[in-house]
C-alpha cells in the first residue's frame, strides 16, 4: 500500500472528489495536502509578486485547512502545505521533497481548446512524476 | 472632449483585455500589456495624444521609484562587494559589447548604439524575484544576493540612462544638488510624515510622494537628465521606509497598475513596428546574442571567482540575462528624444521582450537549483 501520499488541492469540485478518494486509499499513510499558488511570470514589480502569494495564501488557506480536518477526522495523519509556481511542475517538486509513493490529482472539465493551448496540470503530473499517479476524474470534459 | 473620452474608451479596453489574458494565462501584465501594445499599434492604430504620452510618463516614473522602493538594504550590506561586482560586471559587459555591436556592425549613429548597449545593459529584478519565488531561493543567502545584484545592475542602466546624454550645465548641477538634498532628507522626514498622515482617505502619502517624484523629475528634464534617475535613487534611500509600509506600496502600487503602467507599456507597444522587425530579424538576433554572450562572459567568470557552483552561476547568469521594465524605458526614451529612429525603437523593444522569456525558460528548465544543490550555495556563501 502506498505510506507517503500527495493530494494536490485547490478547493474545486474535482479536487474535493480526488479527496473522497485518496481518504479510502490512505488508512495507514501520511498525506500532505499540497495547494498551488500562481506567480505572474515576467513581474513588473516585486510587489506584483508579492500580492500573488498573499492573494494565494488568503484563497487557499481555508480550503487546505478543511481537507487537513477531513483527513484527521477519520484518523489519516496529514498535514497541508502552500508552494508556489506553475501547478503541474510544482507538484512533482513537492512530492520529490515529500518522498511521496503517490500522487492523487483531481481533474476539472477543459474544453478541448483550453487544453490544447494551456494544457492541464493532471497531464504534466502524470508525465514528470517520479512515483505513481492517481488521477481522479471529475465532470464531464468538452 | 468627445474624441478624449472616444481615445479613453480605446485605451482603457486595451488595458482590460491585458488584465485578462494576464490572469487567465499568468504571465505578468506588463508583458501582456506590451504585446497587446505592439498587436495594436499595428492592426488598429490607437491615437497617441499628450494626455497618453503624460499617463504614460507617470507610470514609468512611479514604476522606476517603486523597483528602487524594493532594494533590500540589509542584503546590499551584506553583500556589497559581491552584489557590487556583480551588478557592475552584469551591467557594463552588455553596455559595451551591445553598444559596440550597434555601432560597429549595424553602423548605428553613436547615440543611437549607446542606446541600444543601455537598454540591453538591464535585468530585472521582478522577473528574477518570481521565478526564485518559485523554488523559495529567494530566502536564501545566495538568492538574496543575485537579487541585489540585479538591483546593482539595474542602477548602473538608470544612471547611464540619466547621464551620459546630459550637457553637464548649471541646471545639471542644480538637479544634482536637488537629487542629494532629497536624497538626504526625505528618508528623515517620510517616516514621521508617515506616521502623522497614515491612512487619511485622501491618501495624502501618495500625494506627498507623486510630489516629490514630479518636482524631481522636473528639474532632472530642466537640468538635461531623465527623470527615472532621481525616481530610482530617492526610492532606494526609502526603500526601508517602504519596507515598513507595506500597505502604502500595495496603494501606490494599485493606483499605479490600474491607471498608469498600462498607458506607459502598451503605449510602449503600440509604437513598434512588426514590419521593421520582419526586415531587421537578424539585427534582433545578433543584438539578442549580444546581450546574452556578454552576459555568460562577463559573469559566468565573476561566479567562479565567488565560488558559486556551476549550476548556480549559469543559473546566476541567466537570472542577470533578463530585462524587461528598464530595457523599454531606456529604448522609449532614446526614441521620444529622437535619438534612435522607430525602427531601431522597435529593434529594441522586441530583443528586451525575448530578454524576458528566453533566458527565464532556459534557467527553469536545466538549471533551477533543487534540494542540496540550495545548502550547497549557501554553503559556498557561508552566509549566515
Amino acid at each position: 500500500m502506498f505510506t507517503r501520499i500527495v493530494l494536490a488541492y485547490d478547493g474545486s469540485e474535482g479536487a474535493k472528489l480526488a479527496l473522497d478518494r485518496t481518504v479510502e486509499i490512505a488508512a495507514k499513510a501520511q498525506v500532505l495536502v499540497l495547494a498551488v499558488g500562481r506567480i505572474p511570470e515576467y513581474a513588473e514589480t516585486v510587489s506584483e509578486v508579492d500580492e500573488a502569494k498573499d492573494q494565494a495564501l488568503r484563497h487557499y488557506k481555508t480550503a487546505v485547512d478543511e481537507a487537513v480536518s477531513a483527513f484527521r477526522r477519520v484518523g489519516i495523519a496529514a498535514e497541508g502545505r502552500l508552494d508556489f509556481g506553475k501547478v503541474g511542475d510544482t507538484i512533482v517538486r513537492c512530492a520529490e521533497e515529500f518522498g511521496a509513493d503517490l500522487i492523487v490529482v483531481g481533474t476539472n472539465p477543459h474544453t478541448a481548446l483550453k487544453r490544447r493551448i494551456l494544457g492541464a496540470s493532471a497531464d504534466k503530473v502524470v508525465d514528470r512524476a517520479h512515483c505513481s499517479v492517481l488521477v481522479v476524474r471529475g465532470g464531464p470534459a468538452g | 472632449m468627445e474624441q478624449v473620452w472616444a481615445n479613453a474608451v480605446v485605451w482603457v479596453g486595451l488595458a482590460l483585455l491585458a488584465s485578462i489574458i494576464s490572469w487567465r494565462i499568468g504571465v505578468s501584465v506588463a508583458l501582456v500589456e506590451l504585446l497587446v501594445g505592439i498587436a495594436a499599434g499595428n492592426l488598429a492604430h490607437p491615437q497617441l495624444t499628450e494626455w497618453v504620452d503624460f499617463l504614460a510618463a507617470v507610470g514609468a516614473l512611479v514604476l522606476t521609484f517603486l523597483a528602487g522602493a524594493e532594494l533590500e538594504s540589509a542584503t546590499v550590506r551584506r553583500f556589497w562587494k559581491q552584489s557590487l561586482l556583480l551588478g557592475a560586471v552584469g551591467f557594463m559587459a552588455p553596455f559595451g559589447l551591445a553598444w559596440a555591436v550597434a555601432q560597429f556592425v549595424f553602423r548605428w549613429e553613436v547615440h543611437a548604439a549607446q542606446i541600444a548597449g543601455i537598454a540591453l545593459s538591464t535585468t530585472s529584478v521582478a522577473v528574477v524575484y518570481a521565478v526564485m519565488v518559485e523554488t523559495g531561493l529567494n530566502e536564501t543567502p545566495v538568492g538574496k544576493l543575485i537579487l541585489a545584484a540585479c538591483f546593482v545592475n539595474d542602477l548602473g542602466t538608470v544612471i547611464a540612462l540619466g547621464l551620459l546624454y546630459t550637457s553637464f550645465g548649471v541646471t545639471f548641477w542644480l538637479f544634482v544638488t536637488a537629487t542629494i538634498a532629497a536624497m538626504v532628507v526625505l528618508p528623515k522626514v517620510t517616516p514621521p510624515l508617515l506616521r502623522r498622515l497614515n491612512s487619511h482617505p485622501s491618501e495624502p502619502e501618495v500625494r506627498f510622494l507623486l510630489l516629490a517624484l514630479f518636482a524631481m523629475a522636473f528639474l532632472a528634464v530642466r537640468g538635461g537628465s531623465e527623470g527615472v534617475l532621481p525616481a530610482y535613487l530617492v526610492g532606494m534611500v526609502l526603500a526601508d521606509t517602504f519596507l515598513a509600509n507595506r500597505d502604502l506600496v500595495k496603494r501606490l502600487r494599485a493606483t499605479t497598475f490600474a491607471l498608469l503602467t498600462p498607458f506607459y507599456f502598451l503605449r510602449a507597444g503600440s509604437l513598434v513596428s512588426m514590419k521593421a522587425v520582419m526586415g531587421s530579424i537578424g539585427i534582433v538576433l545578433v543584438l539578442f546574442l549580444a546581450k546574452s554572450v556578454a552576459k555568460m562572459g562577463g559573469l559566468f567568470p565573476v561566479g567562479l571567482a565567488l565560488r558559486f557552483t556551476r549550476k548556480i552561476n549559469i543559473y546566476n547568469t541567466l537570472m542577470m540575462s533578463t530585462g524587461l521594465t528598464f530595457g523599454t524605458i531606456s529604448a522609449l526614451y532614446g526614441f521620444r528624444n529622437g535619438i534612435i529612429t522607430r525602427d531601431q525603437y522597435s529593434v529594441l523593444v522586441v530583443v528586451v521582450i525575448m530578454t524576458a522569456i528566453i533566458p527565464t525558460l532556459i534557467a527553469q528548465t536545466f538549471f533551477e537549483p533543487k534540494g542540496q544543490e540550495r545548502q550547497l550555495l549557501f554553503e559556498v556563501k557561508g552566509g549566515k
